[in-house]
C-alpha cells in the first residue's frame, strides 16, 4: 500500500503538482506510517516561521527587488554600464552580464530578470549585430547569474536552512561570483571580436550623465555591502532600509511608481514569496520526519560505503546537484536537499559555506540546462523562440559555467579566501 | 521479557549536542536503565536540539511525537511556573545554597509536574550562568546593549525590564547566527554552553559572578510513563539518584574545562565591583518582588526564603562564587 | 505574470491559459472577493513588519529603547505574508511545480494531467487543513502569548489553516472548472 502510494505521490509530482503539496504528502505519510499525528508536520512550520531571525529578510529583500523592477531602474543601470563598458569589444554583453547579476541578487532568479531585462537588451544586441544565438544564449544563463552576490535569497535560504552563517556566505560568494562574470565576460569579448560588433567610444561626459542618473540606485549594493560588514545593522535592519530606501527614490526622486500602484507590487512580490514560503513550510515538516526517522544517519551510513573519498563525493554531488537543478526550481532544491547532504559533506570535513557556494552555483547552471532548466522555458516565451534553439544557444554558455564550477568546487580557497582574510564571522 | 526489542521506547530530546560531557551522562543513563530493567524501558535520544528548542519539543510532546525531554529550567517553566523560583538572578551565591534549598522543594515540584501530566524521572544540575559580552557591563552602558533572552521568557524579560533594557528573544538554535549578524551581543550561559554552542569566539568578557544556577530534569509524559512497570520505576529510582549525582559533577567539571578555553580563547573576565554587587542585588530584589503572581505565589517565595536563611545561618561564611 | 504550466508571459488578469489551455485565476465573486480582502491583508502585514523594523532603529540608536516582542512580532508577520501570499499563488496558478509533463504532454494530455493533479491537491491540502487544525487546537490548550499587548499565540497561527483552507478551496475550483472545460470540449 505504502508503495502504491509513493508511486502516485511520485506520479503527481512528475504530472505537474506543486512541489509544496508533493513533498507535505512525502512527510504526511512518513508521520502516518509511524504512527505520529500530522499536526506534528506544522510543529517546526511555525516554530521555525516565528523563531527564525533571517528568514523575514525575504520578504522585505524581494520587495525591494519588485520595487526597482517595476521602475525604469534597467533602463539607468544599462545605460551607466554601457558609458563605462560600452568602449570594450562585447561590451554590450557584458553590460548584459552585470545588470542581470545585479536583479538577480534582489530577486532570486525567479524569472523576473528575464523578463524585466530581456525585453530591453535582446534588441539592444542584435541591433548592434551579435548573433541571435548568442544573444539569447547570454540572456538565457544570465538569468540565474548573481545569485551569488548579497543579499540573494538562495543564499538567505541556504544559510537559514543549514544554519550557516549569512555573513560568510554572502562574502564566500563574491570572489565565485565576479569569476563567473569573468569568464563569461571573455567568451563575450572573443565573440564580439569575431562578429566584428560596432565598438563605442569612451566618453567621460556621458559616463557622468549616466552616473548622475543612475547614483540613487547605484547606492543601493553601497547600503547593503556596507550595512552587512560595517557592523552598523542587522540584515532585518538593512532590508527594511533597502525597502525604504528603493521607495523613496522610485517613487519621490524618479516619480517611477505612484504611491497607488504600490500595494499591487506588494502584492506580486508576495505572490514569489509565499510560493517559496510554503515550499520552505512543507521543508521543515518533511525534515521533521526525516530526523524523527533518523534517516539522515542511515543515508549517511550508506554513503560512506561507497564513497571513500572528498574528491569523489564532491564530483558525485556535482552531478546530483546539476540534476536536481535542472529538474527542481533553486528553491525547492536547496530546501530538500541541504538537510540531507550537510552531514554528508560535514562527514568529508568540507566547509559549509564552500559547500553552500558549491550547491548554488550548481543550481544556478541547473536553470539553463537542458532537457527542463527553468530559464529555458522563460526565455523561450519572453522571445517568441523554440526551446530547441535555446538548447543550442546556452550550450557554450553551459560549457563555460561548468569549468567555473569545477574551479569553485576543487577550489575551496575561491571561496573562503575573503572569509579567511578578513576574518569575517 | 529478553528480546532484542524493548518494551517502552521513550523518544526524548535534549539540546546537548552530542559528543558533549553532558550527552555522554545521558547516554550512561540510557544504557544502565536499558540494562537494569532487563531491556524493558529505552530512551531514544535526540541530542543537539534536532527536534528543536524546548518550547518545540514541548508541543511534540504534547502532540505524542516525543514523550519526554532533558529540559532545562526554561523549559520545565512552561509546565510548571513555580519552578522558577529558584532561578531568581543573584539570589543564590554558590553551589551549596542552590542544592539545599532545592532538596528541599524537590517534592513539592514533583508534586506539580504530575498535576501537570508530567513525571520527573531524575533531577540535574547545569551550573552557573554567567553573562557574556563585548564589553564589560556595567550600569552605565546597559541601554547600549543587545541582550538575548530564551525565548519570551517570563523571568528573563523581567529581569531586563527592572533595569530598563529591551532584550531580544530568540530560539537557544539562532543564538550563534544572531552573534554573526549582530542582531545580539550579550547573553547568559554557563561557560560550558558558551564553548560546547560555539558562542564564545563572539565575546570578549564574561561577568566574574554568576546570576543563576537554572535546574533541569529528565521529563516523561505520564501517559507513557505509565506504561513502565512498577519495579522498572523503582530501578530507575535508583539510578536517577546516580545520575544526579554524576552530571552535578561532570558538568561542574565541565565547566571549569570550559572556563579555561575561554581563558585561552582570550575572554577576560569582568570583575564584580561593590557597585555592581549592589546593583544586582537591587535587581533581584526588584525582579522576585515582580515575579509574585506570574511564575510563583507570595507564599512559595517566601518559603524559600526562608531556606536560604536557614543555609545561611548554619554556614555564614557563604559567600559569591567568584571566577578565578 | 508567467503560465506555471508551460511558462507563457501572460498579462495579470488572463483566466485561462491560451497555450496549455488551463485555468490560472479562478472566476466567481466570492473568490474575487476573498482575493481582494487577501490582497489588503498582505499589503498591512508587509508595512506593519517594515514600519516595525525601522521604528525599532529609530528607537534603539535615539532613546537606546526598543518594543518589547516586536522583533516576534514581525517574524509572525512573515507568517502570515507567507500564508496569504501561498493563497493568492495558488489563485494566479503561480505555485512552484516540476515542469516535466508540460514539456512532454500535449495541451488536452495537459488539461487532463491537470484534473489529477488538481484532485491530488485538495487531498493533500484537506489534509493539511486537518492537520494544521489540530495543531492551533493544541495551542488554544496550551495559550501562550505573545509578549506584544499579551496577544494569544494561537489567533497568530490561526493564519495556518485559513491560509491552507484557502488553497484547497481553491484548487478544488480549478479542479472543477478545469474538469467542465474538458467535459465540454470533448
Ligand atoms: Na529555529
Ligand atoms: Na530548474
Amino acid at each position: 500500500m505504502t508503495t502504491l502510494i509513493v508511486f502516485v505521490i511520485i506520479l503527481m509530482a512528475l504530472m505537474g503538482a506543486p512541489v509544496f503539496i508533493v513533498i507535505s504528502a512525502f512527510a504526511m505519510l512518513g508521520f502516518y506510517e509511524t504512527g505520529i499525528p500530522l499536526a506534528a508536520i506544522i510543529v517546526d512550520i511555525y516554530s521555525n516561521f516565528s523563531s527564525q531571525p533571517l528568514l523575514y529578510t525575504i520578504p522585505l529583500f524581494t520587495f525591494a527587488g519588485y520595487i526597482l523592477a517595476e521602475s525604469k531602474t534597467s533602463i539607468r543601470l544599462v545605460n551607466f554600464s554601457m558609458a563605462i563598458l560600452g568602449w570594450l569589444p562585447g561590451g554590450l554583453s557584458i553590460v548584459a552580464l552585470v545588470t542581470c547579476a545585479f536583479f538577480t541578487a534582489f530577486t532570486g532568479a525567479s524569472g523576473v530578470t528575464i523578463i524585466a531585462l530581456g525585453g530591453l537588451l535582446y534588441p539592444a544586441l542584435i541591433k548592434e549585430k551579435y548573433p541571435d544565438n548568442f544573444s539569447l544564449g547570454l540572456l538565457t544563463s544570465s538569468g540565474s547569474l548573481g545569485l551569488l552576490f548579497p543579499p540573494s535569497l538562495p543564499i538567505i535560504l541556504f544559510g537559514v536552512v543549514s544554519e550557516t552563517s549569512i555573513n560568510q556566505l554572502f562574502a564566500a560568494g563574491l570572489i565565485p561570483g565576479v569569476f563567473l562574470i569573468l569568464l563569461l565576460s571573455l567568451y563575450s569579448i572573443f565573440i564580439g571580436k569575431r562578429s566584428e560588433v560596432s565598438q563605442k567610444r569612451f566618453h567621460l561626459s556621458e559616463v557622468v550623465k549616466a552616473a548622475n542618473q543612475a547614483k540613487w540606485e547605484l547606492f543601493i549594493p553601497v547600503i547593503v555591502v556596507v550595512g552587512i560588514y560595517g557592523g552598523f545593522f542587522t540584515l532585518g535592519e538593512i532590508a527594511s532600509i533597502t525597502v525604504a530606501y528603493s521607495l523613496i527614490i522610485e517613487v519621490f526622486i524618479h516619480k517611477d511608481i505612484r504611491i497607488v500602484q504600490i500595494p499591487s507590487i506588494m502584492k506580486r512580490s508576495m505572490i514569489l514569496v509565499g510560493g517559496i514560503l510554503v515550499i520552505l513550510g512543507a521543508a521543515y515538516g518533511l525534515t521533521n520526519y526525516m530526523i524523527d526517522a533518523e534517516i539522515p544517519m542511515v543515508i549517511l551510513d550508506f554513503m560512506q560505503q561507497y564513497i571513500t573519498s572528498k574528491v569523489v563525493f564532491l564530483l558525485t554531488l556535482n552531478i546530483f546537484l546539476l540534476i536536481v537543478g535542472c529538474v527542481l526550481d533553486i528553491f525547492s532544491a536547496i530546501l530538500v536537499t541541504v538537510p540531507l547532504i550537510l552531514p554528508i559533506a560535514a562527514s568529508y570535513d568540507i566547509n559549509p559555506v564552500h559547500l553552500g557556494i558549491i550547491f548554488l552555483t550548481n543550481l544556478e547552471i541547473g536553470y539553463s540546462t537542458p532537457p527542463v532548466g527553468m530559464n529555458l522555458f522563460i526565455s523561450s516565451f519572453r522571445f517568441s523562440k523554440s526551446v530547441l534553439s535555446l538548447y543550442k544557444a546556452t550550450i557554450p554558455f553551459l560549457i563555460i559555467l561548468v569549468i567555473a564550477l569545477m574551479c569553485i568546487t576543487y577550489m575551496p580557497q575561491l571561496s573562503l579566501w575573503l572569509v579567511e582574510h578578513f576574518h569575517i564571522k | 521479557k529478553g528480546s532484542d526489542r524493548p518494551t517502552v521506547t521513550i523518544k526524548i530530546a535534549t539540546l546537548a549536542p552530542k559528543g558533549s560531557a553532558m550527552m555522554n551522562v545521558l547516554e550512561e543513563l540510557r544504557d544502565r536503565i536499558r540494562k537494569e530493567t532487563d531491556n524493558e524501558v529505552y530512551f531514544k535520544i535526540y541530542p543537539g536540539a534536532i527536534q528543536g528548542d524546548e518550547k518545540d519539543v514541548l508541543t511534540k510532546i504534547r502532540l505524542g511525537q516525543l514523550h519526554g525531554g532533558a529540559f532545562t529550567s526554561n523549559g520545565m517553566g512552561r509546565i510548571v511556573p513555580e519552578v522558577r523560583v529558584t532561578d531568581i538572578p543573584f539570589l543564590f551565591k554558590n553551589y551549596e545554597e542552590v542544592a539545599y534549598v532545592r532538596s528541599k522543594l524537590k517534592d513539592k515540584m514533583e508534586k506539580l509536574f504530575d498535576e501537570k501530566g508530567f513525571a520527573v524521572v531524575a533531577w540535574a544540575d547545569i551550573g552557573f550562568v554567567h553573562v557574556f559580552s563585548k564589553e564589560p557591563v556595567t550600569a552605565d552602558n546597559l541601554g547600549n546593549l543587545k541582550v538575548w533572552v530564551w525565548g519570551d521568557d517570563v523571568l528573563s524579560m523581567t529581569i531586563w525590564k527592572t533595569v530598563g533594557v529591551t532584550p531580544i528573544s530568540l530560539s537557544i538554535t539562532d543564538v550563534l547566527t544572531s552573534l554573526s549578524t549582530k542582531l545580539i551581543d550579550t547573553a547568559p550561559s554557563t561557560p560550558f554552553g558558551a564553548v560546547a554552542f560555539r558562542w564564545y569566539t563572539k565575546f570578549n568578557y564574561i561577568s566574574e559572578i554568576p546570576s543563576t544556577d537554572p535546574s533541569s530534569a529528565l521529563l516523561v509524559s505520564k501517559e507513557t510513563w505509565e506504561k513502565i512497570s512498577p519495579e522498572s520505576k523503582e530501578k530507575i529510582a535508583g539510578i536517577a539518584e546516580w545520575y544526579h549525582k554524576t552530571i552535578t559533577t561532570t558538568n561542574r567539571k565541565a565547566n571549569a574545562d570550559s572556563l579555561k578555553i575561554l581563558r585561552e580563547a582570550g575572554i577576560k573576565v569582568a570583575p564584580a565591583t561593590e557597585e555592581n554587587i549592589q546593583f544586582v542585588t537591587d535587581m533581584q530584589l526588584k525582579t522576585r518582588e515582580a515575579l509574585v503572581g506570574k511564575l510563583y505565589s507570595r507564599e512559595l517565595l517566601e518559603e524559600v526564603l526562608g531556606y536560604l536563611d536557614e543555609y545561611r545561618k548554619m554556614h555564614p561564611e557563604s559567600d559569591y562564587i567568584r571566577i578565578q | 505574470m508567467i503560465c506555471h504550466e508551460c511558462g507563457k508571459v501572460l498579462n495579470d488578469n488572463t483566466r485561462i491559459c491560451p497555450v496549455c489551455n488551463v485555468v490560472l485565476l479562478e472566476t466567481g465573486g466570492f473568490f474575487d472577493k476573498l482575493a481582494k480582502i487577501e490582497g489588503y491583508l498582505l499589503s498591512t502585514c508587509l508595512a506593519i513588519m517594515v514600519i516595525m523594523v525601522l521604528f525599532q532603529i529609530f528607537l534603539r540608536n535615539f532613546f537606546s529603547s526598543g518594543i518589547a516582542g516586536g522583533d516576534a512580532i514581525v517574524r509572525h508577520m512573515l507568517l502570515w505574508v507567507g500564508f496569504l501570499g501561498a493563497g493568492l499563488a495558488t489563485r494566479g496558478g503561480m505555485h512552484i511545480r516540476i515542469d516535466i509533463a508540460s514539456k512532454i504532454l500535449s495541451p488536452k494530455g495537459m488539461q487532463v494531467a491537470r484534473v489529477f493533479t488538481d484532485i491530488f491537491s485538495v487531498i493533500v491540502g484537506s489534509l493539511l487543513v486537518y492537520a494544521s487544525f489540530n495543531f492551533v487546537k493544541l495551542e488554544y490548550k496550551a495559550a501562550d502569548e505573545l509578549l506584544f499587548m499579551h496577544f494569544p499565540i494561537w489567533m497568530m497561527e490561526s493564519i495556518i489553516p485559513i491560509g491552507f483552507s484557502i488553497i484547497t478551496l481553491r484548487f478544488a475550483s480549478k479542479g472543477i472548472q478545469n474538469f467542465l472545460r474538458l467535459v465540454k470540449e470533448t
